[in-house]
């Protein structure tokens, strides 16, 4: 079986280094120019360059968004902005504007070009345009379902990629101006304020009220989770399996990263003895337990892919520190503090490879080594005894 | 000069609209947001009707095309190559790679609705031959004047009607519905509902059709008082949308739209003079839907 690239999301470098080292085999990330999602923090020239080094020497590749629909004052500097990334070893840019596709193909000599679905490319022939104008890979709309997918992979050369996991937009990407027209912020340029998930009122035309009178009618999408499709998009040939998400914490990057990494995994290590149990989902809502939903891979989307009045439930587990540093001999660990605890909880140790170890905390000490009983203190440098060897980002969290 | 072009409210519209340049059609199922749709055998009629007045056709087939109505596309871009048309409106690049295999390219008009926004885009698609782009409704007048006098291409903008902003392939009025368990969930699919947000007093259109869920802005786009810069940029061609509108509605507006293009075409002055009276007659066209200048003089933010 023919194993997809994972793909992650990666709002800054140390959550790219935590994406890499949870098993994701590329990770995109937005610059500081041509990308959406402007107010994500957005990589520097010299933090791509770092991001690439990094990726390259854990066999990962980098990609970058250039993905907005840019408006006439915003053509000016793009050739270098290109070089400079090919230069600085980016893999591929991911595109939606014809014109930064046409500038890409004639500036830059190695980097691979993929359209970003904000196209919502929904058919084999839309990719095949494409394809022939030098794109080689399509990140597919995310409004087919998995039988269209199937259809469509065995009709295109392409590279197909297709996102499994985070936040959807409920409109075709690209088509919506709900928020340019609302609030005149350009959605297709990262101005995006999220309007479809606003609060509304629903009138007929003789200004009956028809929505519920006690709560409010809203647009907006559950988040996708695609773990029960994972198999069915492997065997459909589909390239890429790209997770959402550039504004999301290190906790939830590692954590799903991890668990579909594992998925991928154990599926294609013996696809027809592969049984899909609620190890993956449960492993997922330790970090997020927003409500599921699967988006269109199973057909049109019903009522309960839509967001009304939804109790976002908290993650069962809290992050409350990353490991750093760990010394085999005095079996002391070095981690920084994320969250509030105490000595006496017990916590789980999570690593790459699905890897769960459990403890209680018994000593805390400090950078001055004073024995302290609380961490209450951000980010504050500590260190605990761990009876197993941890290492550098692994992730230590406890039960709510 | 500019042409004027109309997508109808019905039949008897077009019977009745001899004076402006062209008609937007199309067939149930293959365009969207269209006021009315027709039959083949009304669009063969519709079609006879406009030669003898010297009108253009221009057939929308702008569906977000999904894999699974690929074949059903390719037979009904089969079937328009025998048809005398001007032009096929499309909004999915999959019709321009079926269009090439029929040599329909010289015929097609590209209007994605949000994609063309620089002169740059435009450039990209002149190479491929086609017709016509209509550039995105959310840019300033200085923007449109500027891609289309850098640009040789033949250039379309909306020049009277609603904006469309969300397009979901979901049906978010009866999901909504069935949610809430009400008996008749799809009782009103297709009715012209409206949603007010929170904090705001708009009254944002919204219906739901085979196509999924549309909602649009609260303002008609208006344009009458700068087709002088549209004309003088090369601007080839502006669209009356017939959405929200009656047979009556819709005729007056297109009258002062058409009045207007021809005044300015006898003497500038002219048109110059008359653009408060363009606006003061809009603004007394029973039920009519309120406008504005849409986009024309306000720029979006993004960081």
């Amino acid at each position: 079986m023919k194993k997809p690239e994972l793909l992650a999301p990666a709002g800054d470098l140390e959550k790219l280094k935590i994406a890499i080292i949870y098993g994701a085999d590329a990770v995109f990330i937005g610059g500081k120019e041509f990308s959406l999602r402007a107010r994500a923090s957005n990589f520097s020239l010299s933090d791509i360059k770092e991001a690439v080094i990094f990726a390259k020497k854990h066999n990962a590749k980098v990609y970058v968004t250039t993905n907005i629909i840019a408006h006439n004052d915003n053509l000016v500097n793009l050739e270098e902005y290109l070089q400079a990334l090919d230069e600085a070893g980016v893999f591929a840019i991911i595109c939606s504007d014809p014109y930064i596709i046409e500038t890409a193909k004639k500036t830059v000599k190695n980097m691979e070009i993929h359209l970003s679905t904000q196209q919502s490319t929904t058919n084999s022939e839309a990719v095949n345009f494409w394809y022939n104008e030098g794109v080689s890979r399509i990140v597919l709309a995310r409004e087919l379902s998995i039988e269209e997918i199937k259809k469509l992979r065995q009709k295109v050369k392409a590279d197909i990629e297709v996102f499994i996991h985070g936040g959807m937009c409920v409109s075709y990407s690209g088509r919506c101006t709900l928020s340019n027209n609302m609030t005149e912020r350009d959605a297709n340029r990262g101005g995006c304020a999220h309007s479809c998930r606003w609060n509304y009122k629903l009138f007929n035309k003789s200004d009956k009220l028809l929505s519920d009178s006690k709560g409010y009618y809203n647009l907006g999408s559950k988040d996708l989770v695609g773990i029960s499709f994972i198999p069915e998009l492997i065997k459909a040939g589909v390239d890429s399996l790209k997770i959402e998400g550039r504004m999301k914490s290190i906790h939830y990057i590692a954590t799903v990263v991890g668990t579909y990494r594992r998925l991928i995994d154990d599926f294609c290590r013996d696809p027809d003895n592969f049984v899909l149990d609620d190890k993956y989902i449960k492993e997922i809502s330790k970090a997020e337990n927003r409500q599921a939903s699967i988006g269109a891979l199973a057909g049109k989307p019903t009522e309960n892919e839509q967001l009304y009045n939804v109790r976002t439930e908290k993650p069962t587990q809290e992050f409350i520190a990353l490991v750093l540093d760990y010394n085999n001999k005095t079996q002391m660990a070095t981690i920084e503090q994320r969250n509030y605890f105490t000595t006496g909880e017990k916590v789980e140790v999570y690593g790459p490879n699905f890897s769960k170890n459990y403890l209680t905390i018994e000593k805390i000490y400090d950078e001055n080594n004073n024995v302290i009983n609380v961490a209450r203190h951000p980010r504050q440098i500590l260190k605990i005894f761990v009876p197993f060897p941890v290492k550098h980002y692994d992730i230590i969290r406890k039960q709510r | 000069m500019i042409e004027l072009i109309v997508s109808p409210t019905s039949l008897d519209f077009i019977k009745q609209c001899d004076f402006c340049d062209g008609f937007i059609i199309g067939e149930e199922g293959k365009g969207l947001r269209l006021a009315d749709n027709f039959s083949r055998k009304v669009i063969i009629d519709i079609i006879n009707i406009c030669k003898i007045r010297n009108q253009n056709v221009y057939i929308a087939v702008n569906k977000i095309i999904h894999e699974s109505e690929l074949d059903k596309f390719i037979s009904y871009i089969e079937y328009l190559q025998d048809l005398d048309i001007d032009g096929i409106i499309f909004g999915d690049l999959a019709i321009y790679q079926i269009a090439k295999r029929y040599n329909l390219i010289d015929k097609l008009i590209y209007n994605p609705e949000t994609y063309i926004t620089n002169y740059e885009s435009v450039r990209f698609f002149a190479k491929k031959g086609i017709k016509r782009v209509s550039i995105a409704k959310e840019i300033t007048l200085k923007d449109i004047t500027t891609i289309a006098s850098k640009n040789d291409l033949e250039i379309d903008i909306l020049g009277h009607g609603a904006i469309n902003m969300f397009h979901s392939m979901r049906d978010l009025v009866s999901n909504y519905f069935r949610f809430l368990k009400y008996e008749e969930p799809t009782r009103h699919r297709e009715e012209n509902l409206y949603l007010i947000e929170q904090k705001r007093d708009d009254k944002y259109p919204i219906f739901e059709d085979q196509f999924g869920t549309h909602v649009f802005s609260s303002y008609d786009l208006c344009t009458v008082n700068y087709l002088d810069k549209l004309i003088e940029s090369n601007v080839t061609s502006i669209r009356i949308d017939g959405l929200f509108k009656s047979n009556n509605e819709l005729l007056e507006i297109t009258q002062i739209y058409y009045q207007a293009l021809k005044d300015y075409k006898a003497d500038k002055e002219k048109y110059n003079h008359n653009k408060d009276l363009y606006i003061k007659q809009l603004k007394e066209i029973e039920n009519i839907r309120p406008f504005n200048d849409g986009f024309l003089f306000k720029k979006t933010i993004y960081k």
